[in-house]
């Protein structure tokens, strides 16, 4: 299991920084602390709650969208991590450009179960 | 005349307070048997204040020296008048109660076991009657010491004990102590450096069939067969030897004899490796011997110096017994520099105590730097944190003193001037360093410390030399510390300390028990429902039996029946247990099958077969997913980086509107 770190999301969203011509900076540490920390909670009997790949991703997606640790560009973070660590892990996404703006309106605005169901959609 | 009997009275009775007083403080509440025993002993020989001296004096040296029971005393006061026939049993009744007065009478009775008529004798007899008591708390110490080390088996040295206390009884050295102190003291040096109770146990026994009837045979039916072996080792073929010889031969081959013991000592070990332990056991005789060497005819003295220094002494650094050549190098110095010995000692012992609070506070504060800031330093300079230290403190002696200042004292001169804080290290610090990395050299941690101590430590202290190597394979810097006292750190690995200390490569305990080597045969059968029949290896739980079933079975056992009884999953079986597995099933039903999985960490606990075991970890490893540690490699970046990179080549992650910029 291939896990994305502080270190690894910081990298991808200077990424888009330099895409887009922004400076990168990082908002709140803590916040960017826990996102990267949520897909792997346990529960009291230390089994992690969030089971497979595809939970793990949509964790931390909706995480970093929806908490904006970032100064800018969460929401492309979000997205490209969220593919990063499927890739990383070996799912295969099959999706054209119109689909990433569905993924962006869930991630914004949806829950985790609704992201699970659009990844399971487009493997 | 009456004057003088006056004073002696007046001690003793000052003495009767003592002991009186020491015994009260002692149990804490009373004293009435000692009280009653001198009451006794005062009815008979209250007119003859020599004899009262003398038993009240016996008495006062007990308690000086060790804690002794109220009735021990008792009897050691009494005792002469038991054999005597004017304190009978009767009269010990009324005195001192029915308990009471049966076991003192108990141990009285031993006690006059060596009771003649002569004078002389019956003096010998109950000066070793109280060593014998004195060698009962020796044997209490050494079991205790032993617990402490984590050897809870004594039970076969404290028979060993009996049976050489029995036998060696009546025999005495030549320092006039009743034998069977040497082979305790033996055991006590052996004790020292941390071995197995059966080789302790060997060390008791290892003259009783040199020095008395009892066999080989006897000891291997009482003892085993490991036991036997050891103690025939170091048994010299004298007694055999002697019978074959004419008496007057056999004075002269005496060396001959000693080197064909020396020869049988060598051939058992090279039999069998397991001997070597055979070699501990005579080290720590020659200790013992050289230790009480004083004694001796010089010509004895010199022959057994002479023997030891020339046959024993390579055999013990050929196998590194370390810790036991180097005491024994020191004896045999001793005997031909008494007057250098004692003097260096002494000069030695008053610089250490002088320095020791300084020493004390350097070695908890090394130990304290390297426990904690020595390992970030580590990681800092890009080395390993992951090592434990742990900082011992090593005094010298006296010729180890000699050696490190002979060189500056000039012929004429008396080395003692030399031993002085300026001139010579204080004492040792091994600095202990465990690692689990092998491939990481002793020397990167001592050139990392050498930096370290040079930037955190060294305020006002200096490191004197280079770092070099001693024979021991250890790597070695003097520094002085703030007090300016030169001490020497001495930097090993874990492994060599242990072979420093004591010889073996992989301690002790470890090596011991690598021989014993014993299949487990032990095997039990349990029935299945359909009566089938399984082996379990002893102590297998319900877990076991749900494995070997099957594999689905083993994960979502609830419970069993065992014998027609509701048992939990964690039963540990017997053998013809009669075992149905209880596990849930669940059809067509996916949702449901997540909560049926009843297997836990806890459950490897209970599971003794691979199988379960195997299967078990194989389970869990599946649900715990992406329990590994977090890796930060480099190749975990550059994984990251370069599937981000196709994925922005790809598709453009962008939303559609940008976000506000902060």
């Amino acid at each position: 299991m291939n896990k994305l770190t502080e270190k690894h999301v910081i990298m991808l969203n200077e990424k888009m920084a330099n895409q887009n011509g922004d400076t990168p900076a990082i908002k709140d540490g803590d916040v960017l602390k826990q996102v990267i920390e949520a897909p792997y909670e346990k529960d009291a009997e230390l089994f992690y709650i969030h089971k497979n790949r595809m939970d793990k991703a949509a964790v931390l997606g909706i995480g970093i969208a929806q908490a904006k640790p970032f100064a800018n560009n969460n929401l492309a973070t979000a997205t490209l991590a969220l593919f990063t660590y499927l890739e990383l892990n070996g799912k295969k996404l099959d999706i054209q450009q119109e689909d990433v703006y569905e993924l962006h309106n869930l991630l914004e605005n949806g829950e985790v179960p609704q992201v699970i169901e659009w990844i399971e959609a487009h493997s | 005349m009456t004057k003088v009997v006056d004073n002696v009275a007046a001690e003793y009775e000052k003495k009767i307070t003592y002991i009186l007083n020491k015994q009260k403080k002692q149990s804490g509440h009373g004293y009435e048997t000692l009280k009653t025993a001198i009451a006794i002993l005062k009815q008979f020989h209250g007119d003859d204040a020599a004899y009262m001296e003398s038993r009240i004096n016996t008495a006062e040296i007990i308690y000086r020296y060790m804690v002794p029971e109220e009735r021990t005393v008792a009897a050691i006061l009494l005792y002469p008048d038991f054999k005597g026939g004017l304190f009978r049993r009767q009269k010990a009744v009324e005195a001192f109660g029915e308990e009471e007065s049966g076991a003192i009478c108990e141990l009285m009775y031993d006690a006059t076991k060596e009771w003649s008529d002569d004078v002389e004798s019956s003096m010998r007899a109950a000066d070793s009657f109280i060593m014998l008591c004195i060698c009962d708390k020796m044997l209490k110490q050494l079991v205790k010491s032993l617990r402490k080390k984590g050897i809870p088996d004594t039970t076969c040295i404290s028979e060993a004990y009996q049976m050489a206390k029995k036998n060696h009884m009546g025999q005495l050295r030549q320092t006039g102590e009743p034998y069977i102190v040497h082979p305790l003291k033996v055991a006590m040096i052996l004790s020292e450096v941390g071995v197995e109770s059966n080789i302790i146990a060997a060390a008791i026994l290892h003259d009783v069939v040199e020095d008395t009837d009892v066999t080989l045979d006897s000891i291997r039916e009482n003892f085993g067969e490991q036991i036997a072996k050891y103690v025939n080792a170091v048994t010299s073929v004298e007694k055999q030897y002697a019978v074959s010889l004419q008496m007057d031969e056999y004075a002269s081959d005496k060396a001959e004899m000693d080197f064909k013991s020396f020869e049988k000592l060598v051939n058992f070990i090279s039999s069998d490796a397991r001997m070597i332990f055979a070699l501990y056991i005579k080290a720590a005789d020659r200790i013992h011997n050289l230790r009480t060497i004083d004694e001796m005819s010089s010509i004895k003295k010199h022959n057994k110096t002479d023997e030891t220094d020339k046959m024993y002494l390579p055999l013990f650094k050929r196998f590194k017994l370390n810790y036991f050549s180097n005491i024994i190098e020191d004896l045999i110095w001793r005997t031909t520099n008494v007057d250098l010995y004692n003097s260096i000692k002494e000069a030695y012992e008053e610089m250490y105590e002088l320095n020791a609070y300084h020493i004390r506070e350097t070695r908890e504060y090394l130990q304290e730097c390297l426990s904690a800031d020595f390992k970030k330093f580590c990681k800092m300079m890009g080395g390993s944190s992951d090592f434990d230290v742990e900082v011992h403190e090593k005094n010298y002696s006296p010729l180890e003193v000699f050696n490190l200042i002979k060189d500056k004292a000039a012929e004429y001169e008396s080395p003692v001037k030399y031993v002085t804080k300026q001139e010579m290290p204080v004492c040792d610090l091994d600095i202990v360093i465990d690692s689990d990395d092998e491939n990481k050299l002793l020397a990167s941690y001592v050139a990392l410390f050498v930096q370290y101590y040079v930037n955190h430590i060294a305020f006002s202290n200096r490191i004197l030399t280079d770092f070099y190597t001693d024979p021991y394979g250890r790597f070695i810097i003097h520094f002085e510390d703030k007090y300016r006292n030169n001490i020497r750190c001495c930097f090993s690995t874990n492994n060599d300390y242990i072979t420093y200390r004591t010889g073996s490569t992989k301690g002790i305990y470890v090596a011991e028990n690598d021989f014993e080597f014993e299949p487990t045969n032990e095997v039990i059968r349990v029935k299945l429902r359909n009566d089938r029949e399984i082996e379990l290896p002893k102590g297998a739980s319900v877990i076991d039996v749900a494995f070997a079933i099957h594999e689905d079975i083993g994960i979502t056992a609830r419970s069993a029946t065992i014998n027609g009884k509701e048992a939990h999953v964690y039963h540990i079986l017997h053998d013809g247990d009669k075992v149905i597995v209880n596990a849930d099933t669940v059809k067509e039903d996916d949702e449901l099958k997540q909560y049926i999985k009843h297997a836990r960490i806890s459950w490897l606990e209970y599971a003794k077969t691979p199988l379960a075991r195997r299967k078990l970890i194989k389970f869990l490893s599946d649900r715990y997913e992406g329990e590994d540690p977090i890796r930060e490699t480099k190749a975990a970046a550059k994984a990251v980086d370069t599937v981000s990179d196709i994925m922005m080549k790809n598709l453009d992650v962008n939303p559609k509107q940008r976000e506000e910029k902060i």
